[in-house]
């Protein structure tokens, strides 16, 4: 199964639309707190978090990130930005309401609902809607909306110096129009994975610390003496029969080292109450030439050579892909049935 | 904003070292790339659009798509691997539907990509014979014969046309086209010779095949397949070609295989006979037409050539005149109809092309209702004395006269007979094939569907 991904660049917001936001935005916190008595208290408004260290979840300042309350809140799931991925901000976003909605308490209205909703006053709102939350709050103020979740899906310049796609969602208070929690996830393993990332953002998001149980990773094939680091953090004293546990659900680098041996490390995604298994066979280090060849001569051989190496390792060559297609006319029956 | 930057990623600048994807698709085509690993996951690549960078997963719609004559280049980069390669051409139709027509891969040995050199993969057609109408015309030849991607031929005509440039948009079609004129049957008919007979009920369509209809029956191999080199499929390819005009060229074994296609068979010619001159007294008429005054006379229609004004004849060499035009469209000629049946009126019984009529053997075994393959065996040219000629059938028939012949042939009386054992048999029904055409007839219970049957989609007005 294929992911479609499409190219679709930033559309600009149009001026009247951002005069229009700024109108509503006035009326909306003028109004907030007045105009619907009768529908369920929308969260505290915790200070701002900032973004943390990249593969690392930012937890919300307050202890809950979605009210209990006896009626069920709605959230609007506005579709990603995913256009410097060449993704489709709908299709994550699908995986964003799928995991939301899962959350107890809470009703789930993606873009499509709202379109359904507020039809063409939407259509011209939503094309002028990014991260503004002045016309964030104006989406969700035409439907009745207390949160409203909104993200990108982007590359960024990791510490290492490779890309990696980074995922940013946002909770808003839309009646209070203040962020209530933003989580950033930093990823550096299969693209494959992508989606477990984005909906593990979306708990982290939505769900309390206290209420996201923890999994575990089954290590197999450990070398006994080897150290089991996960981001970065020694857990090796946390290991039993090739288990480590517990693990707190959500992405995470796996390292696995030993002297002598090429160490591993995997990118995981760690769900709940689940195990995953991580590969932790390690192969043999090669051994070095400056054993072999000493003085310094040999050295500076070996600075040419690891200049060439990182050259080596940092071109990345590819194929040339080449077809024709051409038109075709009833006189080609033959040819395009297969017979000829 | 968009056209610009899918502009810039085809124009021909200068590209990264990387993936090279070249494609040459035909226009208004589009496609969309995968990028698989050698274990069949979607491969992560980055992909160069104008200044911009992207990453893509296992698949890229490629944004090159309808720019007529610009090859579509874009540069990606992928990690060193195994991957298989393969595309999606799509098109759309003149309804506005979008389908796959012709699929491209790299094989299915992966291709291995390392970091020293660049390597070199060619898509070829991998699949060309999707049909997803399952109307037996594959897609690719769908806006060739003006078929439609979503709905089976013989469906509802689209709502408008999207490309004025279409052969089938270009002009409005005869309000005839497609429709069927029914005859009751039952009565005494009196022949040319002054025997009768009876004819069991029947339905004529209203006008004569089209090249257009002849084209669907060719590409959905029901007609001339394997016979490339026919002139009748070499005047498909002739941009001249007006293609709601009479199909002509086909011998009778090929025009029954096109009625065929259609559902119906060659008409008996007591049936084509009993449909131009059977008059409610019992007597004959002399033409097809009502009345019909060569010289203008009283009569509803002129035998002449249609030039001159006033009113419509059927193309034909009347005495001292010359009618240099060959056929036109069919239903040209108003003043020739004939609607003397149930059902729609019929067009041009006599004139614009002459049609194939049949003697069959009573006691040959019927046919099969679906004679699928409707395939020539003949290879090249040459024609075996006997195979002109359908299954079942003792001789053939050419009636009704052909616009630019001699006027005598558009008389109910007159009429052109082969049989097997002509002299020159060959020669004689290649002869009465470059002027003769085809119009089927059908067998009928229900008169009043029989009437409302539509067999020929066709554009209607945008």
């Amino acid at each position: 199964m294929y992911a479609t991904v499409t190219m679709v660049p930033p559309v600009p917001r149009p001026a009247s639309s951002l005069v229009f936001a700024v109108v509503v935005l006035v009326a909306a916190l003028v109004g907030a707190g007045t105009a619907r008595a009768a529908r369920p208290p929308v969260p505290p408004v915790p200070t701002e978090t900032a973004a943390g260290p990249a593969t690392k979840p930012v937890e919300p300042a307050g202890a809950g990130c979605v009210p209990a309350a006896a009626e069920r809140v709605r959230v609007i799931v506005l579709d990603l930005d995913a256009a410097a991925f060449a993704g489709d901000g709908h299709a994550l976003s699908a995986v964003v309401a799928a995991e939301a909605a899962r959350s107890p308490g809470l009703a789930v209205l993606t873009t499509r609902d709202l379109k359904a909703a507020v039809a063409h006053e939407s259509d011209r709102q939503l094309m002028g809607c990014d991260d503004d939350t002045g016309c964030l709050a104006e989406l969700a103020d035409a439907v009745d909306a207390d949160l409203l979740v909104h993200g990108s899906l982007s590359m960024t310049t990791t510490d290492a110096g490779d890309r990696a796609p980074v995922v940013s969602l946002t909770l808003l208070n839309a009646r209070a129009l203040v962020v209530v929690n933003r989580v950033t996830f930093a990823w550096r393993g299969a693209a494959a994975a992508l989606p477990d990332v984005i909906a593990s953002a979306t708990q982290h998001l939505l769900v309390p610390a206290s209420a996201r149980p923890p999994g575990r990773l089954h290590l197999v094939g450990l070398p006994i003496g080897a150290r089991v680091l996960v981001d970065a953090g020694d857990r090796t004293d946390a290991v039993q029969g090739g288990v480590l546990a517990p693990v707190a659900a959500g992405p995470h680098e796996v390292q696995v080292t030993l002297a002598g041996k090429r160490p591993s490390v995997h990118h995981v995604v760690v769900k709940g109450d689940a195990a995953l298994a991580v590969p932790a066979v390690l192969e043999d280090a090669p051994v070095p030439d400056a054993l072999v060849w000493g003085g310094a001569a040999t050295a500076a051989v070996l600075g040419v050579g690891a200049t060439l190496g990182i050259v080596w390792a940092t071109t990345r060559r590819g194929a040339t892909v080449t077809a024709d297609v051409p038109v075709w006319g009833v006189g080609d029956v033959e040819a395009l049935r297969g017979t000829k | 904003m968009l056209a610009t930057a899918l502009a810039a990623a085809c124009a021909p600048e200068p590209l990264p070292p990387g993936l090279l994807v070249g494609l040459g698709l035909p226009t208004a085509a589009t496609a969309i790339l995968s990028v698989e690993d050698d274990r069949g996951a979607p491969a992560p690549f980055d992909v160069r659009v104008g200044d911009a960078t992207y990453r893509a997963i296992g698949q890229l719609d490629l944004p090159c798509g309808g720019q007529t004559g610009v090859r579509c280049e874009i540069a990606l980069t992928l990690d060193p691997g195994s991957y298989r390669f393969a595309a999606d051409v799509r098109e759309r139709d003149r309804c506005g539907t979008v389908a796959t027509t012709v699929t491209l891969s790299s094989g299915v040995e992966p291709v291995t990509v390392t970091r020293e050199e660049q390597a070199a993969v060619t898509l070829r057609l991998d699949r060309t014979d999707l049909d997803d109408d399952d109307d037996g015309i594959v897609n690719a030849l769908e806006r060739a014969v003006c078929g439609r991607f979503d709905a089976a031929d013989g469906a509802l005509p689209p709502q408008a046309c999207l490309d004025p440039d279409d052969a089938c948009c270009s002009r409005a079609p005869s309000s005839l086209q497609g429709q069927r004129g029914a005859f009751a049957g039952g009565d005494d008919h009196v022949r040319a010779d002054g025997t009768t007979t009876t004819v069991a009920p029947f339905a004529l369509d209203a006008t004569e095949a089209t090249w257009a209809t002849f084209a669907r029956c060719v590409a959905a191999g029901r007609c001339l397949f394997g016979d490339s080199e026919h002139p009748a499929r070499q005047r498909l390819a002739d941009a001249t070609l007006v293609v709601d005009a009479p199909v002509t060229g086909l011998l009778p074994r090929e025009a029954e295989a096109l009625c065929r296609f259609q559902g119906g068979r060659l008409p008996d010619d007591d049936e084509w006979d009993f449909a131009a001159a059977h008059r409610v007294d019992g007597g004959r008429g002399r033409y097809p037409f009502d009345v019909v005054g060569a010289d203008g006379g009283d009569g509803a229609a002129v035998v002449g050539c249609r030039e001159g004004g006033g009113l419509v004849a059927a193309n034909h060499a009347a005495r001292g005149q010359d009618c240099p035009d060959g056929p036109e469209r069919v239903g040209s000629y108003g003043s020739t109809l004939v609607d003397r049946g149930q059902g729609r009126p019929l067009a041009d019984l006599a004139g614009n092309v002459a049609e194939w009529t049949v003697e069959r053997d009573p006691d040959a075994p019927p046919a099969p209702p679906d004679e699928s393959s409707g395939r020539s065996s003949r290879s090249g040219v040459a024609v075996e004395l006997s195979e002109p000629f359908p299954d079942g059938v003792l001789a053939v028939l050419s009636r009704g006269g052909a616009a630019g012949g001699i006027v005598e042939l558009l008389e109910n009386d007159v009429r052109v007979r082969v049989v097997p054992t002509s002299p020159d048999v060959d020669a004689r029904l290649r002869g009465l094939a470059a002027t003769t055409g085809v119009r089927c007839a059908y067998d009928i219970v229900d008169l009043a569907a029989a009437a409302a049957l539509v067999v020929e989609p066709f554009c209607g007005e945008p």
